[in-house]
């Protein structure tokens, strides 16, 4: 089997409105890629999925979903403490659902780990006739976040999103600097290749 | 109380014996639940009843049993089971209609001493309660917070019997083995540690033995520095298996310290435990459905969910009785597993009803799906489960972009004339129309996301309502070493950990049940009775202070009206069906008490108020001549005489109806507000001491690195009594 190559693992946390998509948005990207072992058995609640970005780097998400409805916000900090990275999707043919993206990321900008990678996502683009809401790639780009219009629907643009966080993740950072115990840490590293054999095989097609 | 209006129609002749046993105030007594069985299948059954009729003893004997044989206690202001007798307590014997027969009592006899703190017990909220039957008679009730269930004294029997002899404890009684504080002794003898390392473990384990450390927190981090020391111990040569290694010998120190670990006494774990129990018995009372929780379910997946949430229910309750924080962790994750599984049930049964479909359902769904998509704080259904339709059209996508669209897709494609009623939702369908390119997968990984799986564990945990479940989480949180507490295990505990979260801090009246609700269940016995929404508002206002405590207890007593009603009129209808002439005179009685008979709550005569007063004295003094009753005296009967007193005084002065009545409602209040005394009590004890070095230290660089989680910790807890006690918003 291959590579001495490394894998990093990061915490990803999905939020949204409820049925903008997010899970879907997730079960694409996992159904979409060939995973040699499967560790979830909680449906798309929890999903790993990694991702090649080179013969000596794979990145490995834990994908933890949220649930989106209004009344479980207060919750979420429980969700985003000691997350890497996170996605805010919200429905591009609903502006409310926007509305609620922008206040995540405020939420995350100001209280979540200052490194977290954050990536906006407008989802639903095949629903493009009934479109609300202008592509804020503007919007995106002051706040400094990641911004992809996708498609949970016709996979557009989905392994793209995930690709370009694990790209902006500071990797070089993480493995001169390993994190310490209570977080995320180089041991589930050493877990992974050990007991899983080499996890770059993810093919990133 | 739907199961007891399902028990309404039974007839049987058991019942008849029992409610002649229970007139006679000396020989036994109901039990009156004022939360529902915390076991969802639990039906008020003649089983149920049996569990709550307690028999009191004959002179001589210091314990109770109820007819189901469960034998018990009175002690302070709890009923203790203590153990089953093998056989019903035979209702022949106390109604004197066979002299011949052997009491039931004699073959056990009480050491009051013996009594451990792992007994299953229930509190009781008052005494002498009287519930009026539809015969006129009058039973004495006594209203415990929660059910006693036959089943779960075995069950904790069981425990006990599994966990093997302990020297330390002697027996209470012949047959039961051990007992001991934790309920769940070392069990080292049957799985001692098969480990070259364990010599440093035992090392390890006797030095937290003599010097354990002063916080949870201490022993968490000694806990998981110890683990690691071991994992760089191990020689990796020797196979992949260091893992496997590490969690036997977390799980043997689980069980070896489990006494020292679980509900250690420096920690407010027990304490936490009861308000979280406390507020989902309430919580309970107050209806909760998934649709408060944002998920929408058909009437037809009622039944599923049910049984669903039954099963996951009992994996929670078996927290309690496992020592070690890997299988507590693995009892969370198989929760969400069998949650899971039934979500993906559920979207399979969508296609396949989606499939057969008629214009009708169609059009229903659209319905649905409208009035889903029009809601902003999107709820989003159960029905909206990715639906990887069947092969034959194609469908494959779990991943189709309204999450609330799919199950209809296929009903659309298979039901070609659908009627465009609604022109968005039916340019919504049409749009998505299955591509006929998707290959037809049928792995369902969309199904169970978090919207619905967190409602779900939410219901579950209300509904199943497990035996110390904050200390049974924090045990885990302390003890399950950090580098294994990852991926989906810290997910699940995340979940379940934010689910409670919710549950401990949700404004009920926020999720569209509670006041109302409750209110429009009393409401009917307000009219009746106008100045029992008085005397309850000036019990509040006296009891300001405690209002944190108060608002949650009145919840639960406001509510406790509805169970009452409900076994209340359980009792009348028994009488009433067994045809003793009751029938015309309650239904021909004039609309009051017609009112009153609805309710299973009735005004009580002067005279009977009276005699309640009395023989609840009768019943202390009497009995406290013989040998042996002094111990099991609840205490609480000597404090309810003072209680009763003045109701009896102002009952035989007053002359209408609605007033006697309100002394009896008085009766009933009286204990609840002991009891939210405790609780406050114990509040205060619990919040009177923010911890005092910290107080003593001058300047930030004071602090260690070590205090911080204690200073957190403190803080929270700190937090968490302001807001108890309502200082905070």
């Amino acid at each position: 089997m291959t590579t001495q190559g490394k894998t990093y693992q990061f915490k990803l946390v999905l939020l949204g409105e409820s049925a903008v998509g997010k899970s879907s948005l997730v079960t694409r990207f996992v159904k979409d890629h060939f995973d040699e072992y499967r560790e979830s058995t909680i449906g798309a609640a929890f999903l790993a999925q990694t991702i090649s970005l080179d013969d000596n780097t794979t990145v490995k998400f834990e994908i933890w979903d949220t649930a989106g409805q209004e009344r479980y916000k207060s919750l979420a900090p429980m969700y985003y403490r000691g997350a890497n990275c996170a996605v805010i999707v919200y429905d591009i043919t609903q502006t409310s659902s926007l509305d609620k993206a922008k206040s995540w990321v405020d939420e995350l900008q100001r209280q979540a780990d200052p490194d977290i990678v954050i990536a906006l996502a407008g989802n639903k683009t095949d629903l493009e006739a009934r479109r609300a809401i202008d592509t804020k790639a503007k919007y995106a780009d002051e706040a400094g976040l990641l911004f992809f219009e996708t498609s949970a629907k016709t996979a557009h643009n989905v392994t793209e999103l995930f690709t370009a966080i694990a790209k902006r993740m500071p990797l070089e950072q993480l493995a001169n600097n390993p994190r310490s115990r209570r977080g995320l840490n180089t041991r589930d590293q050493v877990d992974l290749d050990r007991t899983n054999g080499p996890a770059s095989d993810g093919c990133a097609c | 109380m739907k199961a007891l209006s399902q028990l309404q129609d039974s007839r049987r002749t058991e019942y008849d014996d029992i409610v002649d046993l229970l007139l006679d105030d000396e020989k036994a007594v109901l039990l009156l639940p004022v939360s529902r069985p915390t076991h969802p299948s639990v039906h008020i059954d003649l089983e149920f009843i049996k569990d709550h009729v307690i028999i009191y003893p004959p002179q001589g004997k210091s314990h109770v049993m109820s007819l189901s044989g469960i034998r018990g206690a009175f002690q302070k202001d709890q009923f203790v089971a203590l153990d089953l007798s093998s056989s019903e307590y035979d209702i022949a014997f106390s109604l004197a209609k066979s002299d011949g027969k052997r009491s039931p009592f004699d073959a056990f006899d009480l050491d009051p001493t013996s009594i451990t703190s792992d007994h299953p017990i229930c509190n009781i909220l008052a005494t002498h309660v009287p519930v009026k039957l539809r015969n006129d008679k009058i039973i004495k009730a006594m209203l415990i917070q929660k059910p006693l269930s036959k089943s779960d004294v075995m069950e904790w029997m069981r425990n006990r019997q599994v966990e093997g002899p302990n020297s330390a404890t002697v027996p209470p009684f012949a047959s039961s083995p051990s007992s001991s504080p934790s309920s769940l002794p070392p069990s080292s003898h049957a799985l001692p540690l098969d480990d070259p390392l364990a010599p440093s473990v035992d090392t390890f384990l006797s030095a937290y033995r003599q010097r354990p450390p002063k916080t949870m927190t201490m022993a968490s981090e000694q806990w998981a520095d110890f683990l690691d020391d071991l994992r760089d111990s191990m020689d990796n040569s020797t196979g992949n298996n260091v893992d496997d290694r590490l969690d036997a010998i977390e799980s043997y120190m689980c069980r070896e310290l489990y006494d020292k670990l679980f509900i250690a006494g420096t920690t407010d774990d027990s304490f936490q435990d009861e308000v979280l129990e406390s507020r989902i018995a309430a919580v309970n009372l107050l209806d909760l459905n998934l649709g408060h929780l944002g998920v929408t379910v058909a009437a037809t997946e009622v039944d599923s969910i049910n049984n669903m949430v039954n099963t996951a229910g009992t994996q929670l309750q078996q927290l309690n009785s496992i020592p070690g924080a890997k299988e507590k962790l693995d009892i969370l994750v198989k929760t969400h597993q069998i949650i899971v599984d039934a979500i993906e049930r559920f979207a399979d049964q969508h296609k396949d009803t989606s499939i057969n479909a008629d214009l009708e359902v169609v059009q229903e769904m659209k319905q649905a799906m409208f009035t889903v998509d029009n809601r902003t704080s999107a709820t989003k259904p159960l029905t909206d489960q990715p639906n990887n339709s069947n092969a034959s059209t194609t469908s494959t996508s779990p991943d189709n972009a309204p999450d609330n669209a799919p199950s209809l897709e296929t009903t659309a494609d298979s039901t070609p004339p659908v009627t465009t009623t609604n022109d968005s939702t039916a340019s919504q369908l049409d749009s998505h129309i299955p591509s006929t390119t998707s290959q037809p997968e049928q792995t369902n990984l969309g199904t169970a996301s978090a919207d619905v799986l967190l409602p779900l564990l939410i219901f579950t945990i209300v509904k199943s309502n497990p035996t110390n479940f904050m200390s049974n989480l924090k045990f885990i949180q302390r003890f399950r070493h950090p580098s294994r507490l990852n991926g989906q295990a810290s997910y699940c505990l995340t979940n379940i950990l934010a689910a409670v979260s919710f549950l401990e801090t949700t404004n009920l009246v926020g999720l569209g049940l509670s006041a109302d609700k409750v209110h429009s269940n009393v409401t009917d016995l307000n009219a009746l009775i106008p100045p029992l929404s008085s005397s309850n508002q000036s019990g509040q206002a006296t009891n300001a202070p405690s209002s944190g405590g108060m608002k949650l207890v009145s919840e639960v007593m406001d509510s406790s009206y509805r169970v009452f009603d409900g076994i209340g009129r359980f009792w009348q209808q028994r009488n009433h069906a067994e045809g003793d002439g009751s029938l015309t005179s309650t239904t021909a009685a004039p609309s009051p008490s017609t009112h009153k008979a609805n309710h299973g709550i009735t005004s009580l005569s002067p005279s009977e108020l009276k005699d309640m007063a009395t023989s609840a004295m009768g019943l202390t003094k009497s009995k406290k001549d013989a040998s042996g009753w002094d111990n099991a005296v609840p205490g609480f009967l000597e404090q309810r005489k003072g209680s009763i007193k003045p109701s009896r005084s102002t009952s035989t002065t007053s002359s209408s109806s609605s007033s006697k009545t309100t002394d009896h409602f008085q009766a009933i209040f009286q204990a609840p507000s002991q009891f939210m005394q405790t609780v406050q009590q114990k509040s205060n004890k619990r919040g009177e001491a923010p911890i005092q070095k910290f107080l003593d230290m001058k300047s930030v660089d004071a602090l260690t690195i070590g205090d911080v989680g204690e200073l957190l910790a403190d803080y929270k807890r700190l937090a968490a009594i302001l807001k108890q006690s309502n200082v905070l918003q």
